[in-house]
């Protein structure tokens, strides 16, 4: 079945794999300030439910997409005060974030629109992105065609996450925070602060990433929409070893394999299960290449000020 | 901890940005640095600081000796602004300071150096040095070239042959340690207040900090040093200040009389510590040929320790010297079990040990005195009595057929070993993490040794234990060898230690024995050359 490796599986992976770099950088900046991001799942869904909602009540995708970054914002604000200024269990109250999350969503859709069950009436969505020479190329155009502009900036946010961290002193203290909180702040970085702005990019990420599945690929949101990307996310962000370029690469990698195996489902009489099961078994196979992963030294301790 | 404004400062609140500097040219002797006058400092239950008065010349190695608890931590902390006296004041080059931060501290030119490092091994030693004050170019982005060209600068300056580059995690201790007093210096401390530096050094790494340190104050630093170590504070310190439990004892200046022919000041400093006459070392007399009861044989861990042999008779100390780093660490964990043998063998009161289990090497007599207390030694958030217990909890008396613990079998023992080694603790129900480094390492050393050892790994045993301590624990590890015919391998950094204690000396260096040496027929040239035989001089290329 090679003939499933073309320009169309190219395009598709890539769609495939955008909510999941969106997602999983999120992460990686909230993880890298210290913060255990399990959440990533709630604030996605959090993010395509708004972003339709304000949609459909305002006529424009542009507000939705906003309302849906600010609804992401507004859940790692409460994410990141049970972490940091309540010191609760990290992982306890992602689990809580997550799972209420998909709870409210699913509970608001009857409510909103009435005789919707599972999910909402549709709604304008972001239309894919004329780039006029690009998709001129012979063959490969075919795939410039398919692609909107979040693929692109999904893409791009991999080096300026870099260059965010690596070459700012925003991110020299935001890793520090994530490294040794009481040796960040013994030189004088407002260690609650950064974890604090962290965590609510991460929010903003993650809504992002949930805003790709329901405005740009489907028009609508559906109940559970997110189907544990969320998780696939934290678990590219852990094989790319928190390090933005391997997150990427790994994202791509999920989202090439999705694409393949959901081709590859309709031509074949096996199990579809089997095929959907593709991605991980090539994520357990990677991470037998990738080597140990070294997480940052003071995640998920809260830091006590003295 | 508390916000609180402290009552130091009644004349001049706003005062505090006043660096202790300018203040070189006045007449002939030095001037004060820092006076410091009737501080006090009470815990529940301990006067840690009673009414102390100290001042410290500027350009001068001051040192404050005293034993664990003596307060000279509490003291450097509250100078440091890590902690808030209950009563005194501080004055900097002559005017009154507040010092409620770190912050205020540095920002004052007070730095310090504390026992745990506050690096970030994650990050390079420019990184760690530049975070907080960060230099930046075109806008928003880091200037790491600069910072890194300042750093080396500094670093040439000095002479501290540091690697701006150099991730942290990859330096030795010795190196880690310069770093952290580059990070103080680059932050403009004109003072430097080092706490128990040469703790986790070896001979060499010592002598380096020592030339590093005349080299500052000869460039007009104060620097303050802290340890419970005669002889260095001897060969370093222009002036010292002895502290005894929470109050000054005296203050002596050291001249160079005194460092050619340190014996007369030796005892004067040591009654001055302990308040009376200092224990006589264990008289050494000969090692009875008993049976062999430990033995390697070409063991190696497959890594970079190995194949070695050694054996360890009834009845003898065997001494392990060797600058950190050089498979000690890992030859003890390969005697314990903890590290895989993959070939040779190791014999356990002669029988082949070498697939055993920890649990059953333990059982047939081993000890082990950990070397990394925090991680290895103690369960930190649990009490004493567990703690003493741990590791033999499912036998009796401790439990009754292995399922039932008991209690107060196990407070009993407890009891036991804090009455005989004096370890200071409200009780055995308290947390150990509320205990001293000096009182925790009493506890794992009187633990390990009241359990009817045949073999005894001491790895330093006496680590961040006081003068007094560290004799008891010799004489104890001396008694057991010689009246019940135990044998110990004495793993130390501190050469004086092995030496002082030792029939036979081995010396490491990487991973294998380099040769081996009695005390008496001792030649340092010799000792010295199989310590750094080939080995890495602690700095980052």
């Amino acid at each position: 079945m090679l003939e499933i490796f073309d320009m169309n599986w190219l395009a598709q992976g890539i769609r495939l794999s955008v909510p999941l770099v969106f997602a999983a950088l999120g992460g990686l900046l909230s993880e890298r300030a210290g913060v255990i991001n399990i959440a990533l799942e709630g604030k996605m869904l959090a993010g395509a439910f708004t972003g339709v909602a304000v949609t459909w009540w305002s006529g424009s995708n542009v507000l939705g997409l906003f309302a849906a970054l600010a609804a992401g914002a507004a859940v790692g604000w409460v994410h990141a005060w049970f972490c940091i200024s309540v010191r609760a269990d990290q992982i306890v109250s992602a689990t809580a974030i997550n799972l209420f999350a998909l709870g409210i969503t699913a509970a608001l859709i009857p409510a909103i629109w009435e005789g919707g069950r599972a999910n909402t009436p549709g709604v304008d969505r972001f239309r894919s992105f004329d780039f006029p020479l690009l998709n001129d190329i012979p063959g490969l155009g075919t795939v410039f065609q398919r692609l909107s502009w979040f693929d692109y900036a999904a893409i791009a946010l991999a080096p300026v996450i870099w260059i965010l961290l690596w070459r700012t002193p925003f991110g020299l203290r935001l890793r520090s925070c994530g490294e040794s909180p009481e040796a960040a702040a013994s030189v004088g970085v407002n260690v609650i602060r950064t974890r604090y702005v962290a965590v609510m990019l991460a929010g903003v990420l993650a809504a992002l990433g949930g805003v790709y599945l329901s405005l740009v690929q489907n028009g609508l949101f559906q109940r559970g929409i997110t189907n544990g990307r969320g998780f696939l996310a934290l678990a590219a962000m852990i094989f790319g070893k928190w390090k933005p370029i391997p997150v990427l690469a790994a994202c791509l990698l999920f989202g090439l394999a999705d694409a393949y195996q959901l081709r590859a489902q309709s031509r074949s009489e096996l199990p579809v299960e089997l095929f959907q099961a593709l991605p991980y078994v090539i994520g357990l196979i990677t991470l037998l290449f990738v080597g140990r992963a070294i997480a940052p030294a003071a995640i998920g301790r809260a830091y006590v000020k003295e | 901890m508390s916000g609180k404004p402290r009552r130091l400062n009644k004349e001049d609140p706003a005062e505090g940005a006043q660096p202790p500097k300018q203040k070189t040219a006045s007449d002939g002797a030095s001037p004060a640095a820092v006076r410091l006058q009737g501080i006090t400092k009470r815990y529940p239950g301990v006067l840690a600081n009673d009414d102390i008065n100290l001042e410290i010349a500027a350009g001068s190695i001051h040192g404050l000796l005293g034993e664990n608890g003596a307060g000279k931590s509490t003291l450097m902390k509250i100078l440091f602004g890590l902690v808030t006296p209950d009563a005194g004041e501080i004055q900097l080059g002559g005017r009154m300071a507040s010092i409620d931060s770190t912050r205020t501290a540095l920002d004052l030119g007070i730095g310090m150096v504390q026992q745990h490092f506050s690096l970030i091994a994650d990050f390079t030693v420019t990184e760690n040095l530049v975070l907080g004050k960060e230099p930046t170019r075109r806008g928003p982005f880091l200037d790491m070239e600069r910072a890194k060209s300042e750093v080396q600068e500094l670093s040439d300056r000095y002479d501290f042959r540091i690697d701006p580059s150099a991730k942290v995690a990859s330096l030795a201790v010795g190196a880690r340690q310069r770093v952290e007093i580059l990070k103080a210096l680059y932050r403009g401390a004109e003072m430097l207040i080092l706490d128990e530096p040469t703790a986790a050094l070896a001979p060499p790494e010592v002598e380096e900090l020592a030339g590093l340190l005349r080299r500052l104050r000869d460039q007009g630093r104060t620097v303050v040093f802290i340890s419970h170590k005669l002889p260095e504070v001897i060969d370093l310190c222009d002036r010292v200040s002895v502290l005894r439990s929470g109050r000054v004892e005296g203050h002596r200046e050291i001249t160079s009389n005194d460092r050619s022919n340190p014996q007369a000041l030796t005892s004067e400093l040591a009654r001055m510590m302990v308040g009376h006459d200092l224990p006589e070392s264990p008289a050494r007399g000969d090692a009875a040929a008993d049976a062999v009861l430990l033995r390697l044989d070409e063991a190696t861990d497959g890594g970079r320790l190995g194949p070695l042999s050694l054996e360890v008779r009834g009845g003898e100390i065997v001494g392990v010297a060797g600058v950190e780093g050089n498979g000690q660490t890992e030859l003890v964990e390969m005697i314990l079990g903890v590290r895989r043998c993959s070939k040779g063998t190791i014999r356990l009161i002669g029988e082949d040990a070498t697939r055993w289990s920890v649990r059953r090497r333990l059982a047939s007599g081993l000890a082990h005195i950990a070397e990394d207390r925090h991680g290895t030694g103690v369960a930190e958030r649990m009490d004493l009595a567990h703690n003493v217990t741990l590791g033999f909890q499912g036998t009796r008396p401790f439990s009754r057929r292995g399922v039932w613990l008991s209690l107060s079998q196990m407070r009993r023992f407890a009891d036991g070993v804090v009455r005989r080694f004096s370890v200071l603790s409200p009780s055995v129900a308290t947390l150990v993490a509320g205990l001293s480094g000096g009182n925790q390492q009493k506890l794992v050393v009187g633990r390990e040794l009241s359990r009817g050892p045949r073999v005894i790994l001491a790895a330093q045993p006496t680590r961040g234990l006081d003068v007094k301590a560290a004799a008891f624990v010799h004489d104890e590890l001396a008694d057991l060898c010689r009246r019940d015919g135990v044998g110990v391998l004495l793993v130390s950094l501190e050469l004086s230690e092995v030496l002082a204690l030792s029939d036979r000396v081995l010396v490491m260096s990487e991973g294998g024995i380099a040769g081996e040496t009695r005390p008496g027929d001792m030649d340092v040239t010799t000792l010295g050359r199989w310590m750094t035989g080939g080995a890495r001089s602690g700095v980052a290329a």
